[in-house]
This record gives structure tokens, C-alpha cells and sequence, in this order.
């Protein structure tokens, strides 16, 4: 037996040998083990640069127009305000009118996207807030670290992927999400999950994503209000689960809000994104303890947080623009009051740069609506300017309430819409799972650790048999 | 016992142990070449392989303080991995020439490699050349720097022994066990 060792082991030595002197084998120089550390050295060819210009699958025009488009909200109130004022010592009337803007106080805000659809895949999503006292932009926007808790948060959306994508074709994932005192629950159905291709071509990790995605794909509510005491056991949280509408970064789109815990869990949509990437190595260490689909879940959660790294990387590489710097500082100057003269007459240069079309309407109601249309494309290659091309951007103002809504509108493939609006409250409705569960939605209790072993079930069943 | 390099803070009930940035720099580098390798057989192109590197650089440095020392390298190769991945996906097609793991051919050629005498001609062949190197820079940095030395650098086995600080006796020790990864490796199924 050693003997047959030996001779197999020669023959493979004789064979690399003759495959060490036939392949090229890649090796790098000193010189470039020391560039990869120095990611500002621009001795790169043109090709390697266009690529990380182009980060994140958006070329520069495209990110400059997305960066727009958030700012021109705070734009338009800048021209609200110009239009709204006397001829005579506009820029005090202006300043005074954009504080009165600043501190008009609202008890929630609606955020929506519908009907979008880029490159075949459609999306649809809104999120909305309710503070149990109204607020104003100023303590959105506001500095100081002291968060603005909300009582209500809800969230809802759909991805569908078409039948023809390369990687999940036909791919459709629904969530809902509600948060109020006392009542946490999360809404989630996905179908046409590429099974094979998350598995990594494993068949027992095949196996247990397939009856994990059978579960998923006729929907499951999980009561969220346990998560605390569960992940408290697991020794992976230890604080509370708030709504942080503290302006949480200074790179963070001006008056953008964050949901994030306050303690060791971090979850946030604008503040420093790589927290996500560490919270998410966190929980799955935590999980490879749990048995194989604790294993299952903590690779998934790894993987995930790779990409949102590798995101996170090329989004550091690629910078911000000297552009969208100045652009964030007059957006963020406005939102706050402290718009100088010459930061507000720059915005309105820069819409003219940007909009072949601005005109003002009167509705009946006393509403007045801003429109801005013909967006300037230059610069964008052929599928850019489809999704801008047709976009107009619409401002609700009344006078003394103020501004009453921001609309993006006719971007995409289809007509998709962006949406900002001030609410009063949350229909109740939304809040409530019941919805759910009188359609025979399942609903996992996490705080029932009996009853996510029998939820789940023909899962262990599935790899005890392996 | 805490690796070198790193530090425990106990936090939420659990130890989280810290890389610090010289720690994370030498794994970095002691694993770099091999990691380049991997990438650029991946995307047949240097300039590109290198694009990557630097993208690997910046994750490792803000996203690797939190895995473990031992971890490190296979955390690494799987960020490589999907920053592949991300790219091809970005480009929406990957060009003709780059290998692509075929996972038939390369079990085959891992039997053949021990059983027979591997005949130039077939050597020549480009999807067994692709096979061969998908599979060589695949493996462990360590065993994988052991094979380029050795067989692609034609490094003595003696000056290997200088270099790694081991004996010659230890050096042919590995060798044969880095043979015996890369046949288990051509014929596992699925390199990745």
C-alpha cells in the first residue's frame, strides 16, 4: 500500500514538474504587493480606473444625478422661497421664510418608491414614521446626538427579478415590517430562490435551503418582540431596539434616518454602513452554535456581509466628487436654516444646469407646485439617460404650512416614482399583523425556542438524515 | 490565548477579539501573493488583478478586525471571491478566455495526475492548463506558495528550507502533502 503511495506521489511529482515549466503562473513584483496598500497611487492603467469609477454599477453622471435628486428637494425650497418672497430684500424674506420651514413641526413622514423598474427588475417600497410628538426638520437635522424617538415605524416592499435573470430568475421577495411599543413583527414571503446557487453546489446545504425557502415561500410572520430576550440569551444584544433620527453622519444624506439599536446590534440605512458588515460577523458567530441551520444562516449572514463590504469598499474608493461635496453642504445649510446668499443663488444655478424646464402653478386648494422637467443627460451613456430622461421632480407648497411633499417622478423603465411627504399618523391597519395571520399566514414566536423546532422541522429532519 | 496582534474586550456577554492593524497588515502580506494569484487566474487580466488587490487591502482593513487571526485567510479569499463575483456581475458577461471550473475534467485529470504520465500534448490544452491553475491557486497560501516555488520558480528544496527556516526533511514533507491537497483537490467536486 505505501509502495502504490509512493509511485502515485512520483508520478505527480514528475507531473508538476513538466506543469511548473508549461503554465505561466501569475506572480506579483514587490513593487505591487506595496501598491495594493496604497490604494491613492494612480499608476494604474485607464482600464482598471474606469472600472472603479464606475463602483456600485453607476457611472459618475448617474450618481451626480441620484445626489441631485435627494438635494433638489432642499433645492426646491430655496426656489419656494425665492418665488414666495417680494421682489425687495429677498434673500432676508428668503432666509426667514426657510426657517419658518425649519421649524415647522410635523408628526411623521412618509417615504415611497413604486413602480420602479431598472434592467428588468421591478421594486416597490415605503416606509413611513410617526413621532409621538410633533417635530421639525431642525431636530432631524440637528447635530446634537440626542436621538428623536418615534412611537410607529413601517415598512413594506417587493423586489421581483424577470423570468430571464441570470442569477435568479423569477426571483420575488415581499417583507412588511411594524415597530410600536410593545408590538415588533416582520412579514416575509421569498420565491424562485436560486437554491443551487446559494447552496454553492452542496447538496446538504441544498437541502436545507430548499425547506427553509418552502417555508419562506408561503410566507411567515415573526414576532420580533422576543428578539431581544432571544439574541440576550445568545449574548449577542444587550440594549434597546429604537428609531435613531439623529442625523447620525456627516456623509449621511442630509435629514436621512436611521433605524439602528442602541447597544451592540447596529442596523443602519445611513450612518456608517460598514457597522452592518461587523453586526452581521457578530450574529453569525454567535450562530454557528445552533445546530445546521444555524450554520446555514451564519454562512448566509457571512456572505452577505462580504458584499455589503465589497460595496462599502468600492463606495470609499470611488469618493465623493468635488460636486456632490458642495452639493451635500447647501443641501444640508438649507435644511438647517443656515443657507448663506451665495449657497442658495449656487443651487439655483445648479438647477438651471440641470433643468431645461421650471415653472410654478397654483392649484385650487392654495397648493402651489413647483415643477422641474428636462433634466440635463449629457454625459450619461444610453441606459442612464432612459431611466432620467423623462423624470420631473414636483414640489407641493402651501404657504404658511409650508412645503407639503417632494415627488420624483417617471424614472426608470417604468414610471417609477419617488415620494416625500409629511404625515399626521399611521393608518393602524398597517401596523397590525392580523392581516396576516387571518390568511393562514404562519407566525414564528422567537421567543419559543420549541416552537422554531417544529417550524422548522423537516429541516433537521432533512440533514439529520445525511 | 489570544493570538498575537490582537486584543479581547469583553462586550454584550461575549469576548470580541480585535485585530490590530500590524497583525492584519502581516496576514495580509504573508497571504497577498497567493491571494493575487487567485484573483488574477480568475480574471485574466493584471491591471484588473490588481484593481482587486487594493479593494481587498481597504475591506481587510475595515472589516477583518473582528475575525479571528486563524480565520483570516479563508475570510479573505471568500472577500476576493465575491469581489470577483461583483465584477462580473457588473460587467454582465464574463469575456471567453477567462478558466471557468469544469468540474469533471479537473476530477479526471486529479486521477490522472498520480496514475499516469501526463502526455505534453494534453498539458498544451487550454482547459487543462485552466483546470490545473484554477486548482493551484486555490489552495492554502502556504502550500500554494510551497507548489510555486518548487515547481514553477524551480526552487531547491534546500534554498526553500533556508527561506521558510525548517529543515530540508520538512520541506519534502510538505511538498508531499501539498501534492496530495491539490490531487484532493482536482478531484473533490466543486472548487468553488
Amino acid at each position: 500500500m505505501a509502495a502504490q503511495h509512493d509511485h502515485d506521489d512520483r508520478l505527480a511529482d514528475q507531473n508538476l514538474r513538466r506543469i511548473g515549466k508549461l503554465l505561466d503562473m501569475p506572480q506579483p513584483t514587490a513593487r505591487q504587493r506595496q501598491q495594493w496598500k496604497s490604494p491613492s497611487s494612480d499608476s494604474r492603467p485607464d482600464q482598471a480606473h474606469q472600472h472603479r469609477l464606475r463602483a456600485g454599477g453607476l457611472s459618475v453622471q448617474a450618481r451626480r444625478f441620484i445626489t441631485f435628486s435627494v438635494s433638489a428637494v432642499a433645492a426646491a425650497l430655496a426656489l419656494v422661497a425665492f418665488i414666495f418672497v417680494p421682489p425687495t430684500g429677498s434673500t432676508v424674506e428668503a432666509a426667514t421664510i426657510l426657517r419658518s420651514l425649519r421649524e415647522a413641526t410635523h408628526n411623521g413622514f412618509k417615504l415611497e418608491l413604486s413602480n420602479v423598474r431598472v434592467e428588468g427588475v421591478a421594486a416597490d417600497f415605503r416606509m413611513l414614521i410617526r413621532f409621538p410628538q410633533p417635530i421639525n426638520l431642525a431636530q432631524i437635522a440637528s447635530d446634537d446626538d440626542t436621538p428623536v424617538e418615534p412611537d410607529a415605524f413601517f415598512m413594506d416592499g417587493t423586489v421581483r427579478l424577470p423570468l430571464d435573470h441570470e442569477d435568479a430568475p423569477g426571483l420575488n421577495v415581499e417583507l412588511a415590517m411594524a415597530m410600536r411599543e410593545g408590538d415588533q413583527w416582520v412579514f416575509t414571503r421569498v420565491q424562485n430562490v436560486p437554491v443551487e446557487e446559494l447552496a454553492d453546489q452542496d447538496p446538504q446545504a441544498q437541502r436545507v435551503i430548499e425547506a427553509v425557502m418552502k417555508r419562506l415561500g408561503d410566507g411567515m410572520v415573526v414576532d420580533l418582540t422576543g428578539l431581544e430576550d432571544l439574541l440576550g440569551q445568545a449574548g449577542l444584544f444587550d440594549g434597546d431596539v429604537s428609531v435613531d433620527v439623529s442625523k447620525p453622519d456627516k456623509n449621511a444624506t442630509p435629514g436621512a434616518v436611521s433605524i439602528k439599536t442602541t447597544q451592540s446590534v447596529k442596523v443602519s440605512a445611513a450612518s456608517a454602513p460598514s457597522d452592518a458588515g461587523a453586526t452581521m460577523r457578530d450574529i453569525s458567530g454567535g450562530l454557528l452554535g445552533l445546530g445546521p441551520i444555524g450554520e446555514e444562516i451564519s454562512k448566509a449572514l457571512e456572505e452577505a456581509a462580504d458584499e455589503i463590504e465589497t460595496e462599502i469598499a468600492k463606495e470609499i474608493e470611488a469618493g465623493e466628487t468635488e460636486w456632490e461635496k458642495r452639493i451635500s453642504e447647501v443641501a444640508e445649510a438649507i435644511f438647517t436654516g443656515r443657507a448663506t446668499q451665495a449657497q442658495l443663488e449656487s443651487l439655483i444655478a445648479e438647477i438651471e444646469k440641470f433643468a431645461g424646464h421650471a415653472a410654478v402653478t397654483q392649484g385650487s386648494d392654495g397648493v402651489w407646485t413647483l415643477s422641474v422637467s428636462e433634466f440635463d443627460t449629457t454625459g450619461m451613456d444610453d441606459e442612464e439617460r432612459k431611466l432620467f430622461e423623462r423624470a420631473t421632480l414636483a414640489i407641493r407648497y402651501r404657504e404658511v404650512e409650508g412645503v407639503l411633499s417632494a415627488e420624483l417622478a417617471n424614472f426608470g423603465e417604468a414610471d417609477g416614482r419617488l415620494t416625500f411627504e409629511f404625515i399626521d399618523g399611521i393608518d393602524e391597519k398597517l401596523l397590525d399583523r392580523t392581516r396576516y395571520l387571518d390568511r393562514g399566514v404562519p407566525m414564528l414566536d422567537l421567543r419559543n425556542p420549541w416552537q422554531i423546532m417544529t417550524f422548522f422541522g423537516d429541516v433537521f429532519t432533512t440533514t439529520d438524515e445525511d | 490565548m489570544l493570538a498575537s496582534g490582537s486584543a479581547a474586550i469583553p462586550a454584550a456577554g461575549c469576548e470580541i477579539v480585535i485585530i490590530d492593524s500590524h497583525a492584519l497588515e502581516r496576514a495580509f502580506d504573508r497571504c497577498s501573493s497567493a491571494l493575487y494569484r487567485y484573483i488574477a487566474v480568475r480574471v485574466g487580466d493584471p491591471h484588473l488583478a490588481d484593481d482587486l488587490m487594493q479593494q481587498l487591502w481597504v475591506q481587510t482593513t475595515t472589516g477583518a478586525r473582528h475575525v479571528p487571526l486563524d480565520q483570516l485567510e479563508y475570510w479573505m479569499r471568500v472577500v476576493a471571491r465575491n469581489l470577483i463575483r461583483s465584477y462580473w456581475r457588473q460587467q454582465k458577461r464574463r469575456p471567453t478566455h477567462i478558466p471557468v471550473h469544469d468540474e469533471r475534467l479537473a476530477a479526471h485529470l486529479g486521477e490522472r495526475l498520480a496514475s499516469e504520465e501526463i502526455p505534453a500534448a494534453e498539458l498544451e490544452r487550454q482547459e487543462i492548463r485552466d483546470q490545473l491553475l484554477l486548482a493551484i491557486t486555490n489552495l492554502a497560501s502556504d502550500e500554494q506558495e510551497l507548489i510555486v516555488a518548487y515547481y514553477f520558480e524551480e526552487q531547491s528544496q534546500t534554498a526553500i528550507a533556508a527561506k521558510l527556516g525548517i529543515s530540508e526533511r520538512a520541506v519534502e514533507g510538505r511538498l508531499y502533502r501539498a501534492r496530495q491537497t491539490l490531487r484532493d483537490a482536482l478531484r473533490s467536486a466543486g472548487e468553488e
